[in-house]
């Protein structure tokens, strides 16, 4: 089992190609070679796709907060007071 | 003359410099085969090639640290932390190192280093991503502090901190990128400590720095228009050095003050200038200096609340208009 945090040729490689979503792709391989089945990876995958999708159009179909907001909760009364 | 974009003046004013002078060099996250994540530094890496424009790790530390070094070993360094809000991650060597470097040397070590950064709201960034934060940076001793509101600042403000020998902090606002203006032909170059007066008016001053000018100057018009108050609006440009004789002068001919900040209320630039005027001034007021910054609060991300958390072109003209009992 490779090791993320050596500094392997393919670590290596997915650093100066600037792969940003290298993290998840090696750790998405450590999985595997854990033994866990590639349904199962697929099925975590597509879980968070849907909890993503679904609380953005949840957030996009949601009435805009209430004005109120802006000054809530920046202190532990409640407000936003700073003075006497 | 042409018309340019913030954003692309930005590109230029680095240009400029690095083509005058070979030991300007620029680096920081993202900037070099990327042009930077607003695009501000396109075509740079192209133009001055790998050496003079790098791409830096995820470590705002070891860019400002980078910075520093270089600085203090004969190049003249421009380094970019993305969002300013991030300076709290690499404050040691803003608040510790470089601005104290010389100080603490008796004069022997010099940081002519330039940290550029977007700074700002109006992108619906949240808390974190949005700030104004001129003050962490101006109550520093050691450190130049400029915020260009338009284009043609921003290439000469820029050339002003790249030639000068002490370590400026270069904010940029995110929310200005866009905006276009017109842009003299050849080499610009402005002087750090001069105010600029962007409308001329008899009866009261506006204090405005970044975006909050071209709110500033909206408001001027509709005071004048509706309510025949004829405002002066300067444009800071500079909180250190201060042109403390451009607004003092503009302060003795209107006889009222207002400022509008972006920063949350507490310890802005606005204060400080308040009480300049009130230790200074304070027989030249015909009535109590006034602040319209944004409320004591971190921003929010919704668009609904970040458009009415920073002093808008209506707050300003009520705040102005009630103030001047009109």
């Amino acid at each position: 089992m490779p090791n993320p945090m050596d500094s392997s040729d393919e670590i290596k490689r997915m650093v100066l190609a600037g792969d940003k979503i290298g993290a998840i792709k090696l750790y998405r391989e450590r999985l595997r070679q854990f033994g866990i089945a590639e349904e199962a990876i697929a099925a975590i995958e597509n879980d968070v796709r849907r909890r993503v999708d679904e609380a953005t159009e949840k957030c996009k179909a949601a009435p805009p907060p209430p004005l109120e907001l802006l000054t809530t909760d920046v202190y532990a009364d409640g407000g936003f007071a700073w003075r006497n | 003359m042409a018309e340019l974009t913030y954003r692309d003046a930005v590109a230029r004013g680095i240009a400029q410099e690095m083509t005058r002078d070979p030991d300007v060099i620029f680096f920081g996250e993202d900037v070099a085969k990327a042009g930077g994540v607003f695009k501000t530094t396109v075509g740079l890496y192209e133009q001055f090639g790998p050496k003079r424009v790098r791409d830096c790790p995820i470590s705002e530390q070891a860019i400002l640290g980078a910075a520093m070094g270089a600085a203090m070993t004969g190049l003249k360094p421009i380094a970019e932390i993305m969002f300013s809000d991030f300076f709290a991650v690499c404050f040691d060597y803003i608040a510790n190192e470089f601005s104290k470097s010389r100080y603490m040397s008796n004069g022997q070590l010099k940081c002519p280093l330039v940290v550029r950064t977007a700074n700002g709201a109006g992108s619906r960034f949240g808390a974190q991503h949005s700030q104004s934060v001129e003050n962490w940076a101006m109550m520093i001793p050691g450190l130049k502090v400029v915020a260009p509101s338009s284009p043609r600042d921003v290439i000469g403000l820029l050339a002003a901190a790249v030639r000068d020998p002490d370590p400026v902090i270069f904010f940029e606002h995110k929310s200005l990128y866009p905006t276009k203006g017109d842009v003299p032909e050849g080499e610009i170059v402005d002087r750090l400590g001069s105010a600029s007066i962007v409308r001329a008016g008899k009866d009261a001053t506006i204090l405005a720095l970044a975006l909050m000018v071209p709110r500033a100057l909206e408001a001027a018009e509709k005071l004048k228009a509706e309510h025949r108050i004829d405002c002066e609006v300067v444009d800071v440009r500079s909180l250190v050095p201060l042109d403390t004789q451009t607004i003092l002068g503009s302060v003795a001919r209107t006889h009222r003050l207002f400022t509008v900040e972006e920063n949350p209320r507490l310890c802005g630039w606005g204060a400080e200038i308040v009480s300049i005027v009130a230790d200074e001034a304070f027989y030249d007021l015909d009535g109590p200096p006034v602040r319209i910054t944004t409320p004591h609060i971190p921003l929010p991300a919704a668009d609904t609340l970040e458009d009415i958390a920073l002093p808008t072109v209506d707050r300003i003209v009520d705040r102005v208009r009630r103030s001047m009992n009109s």
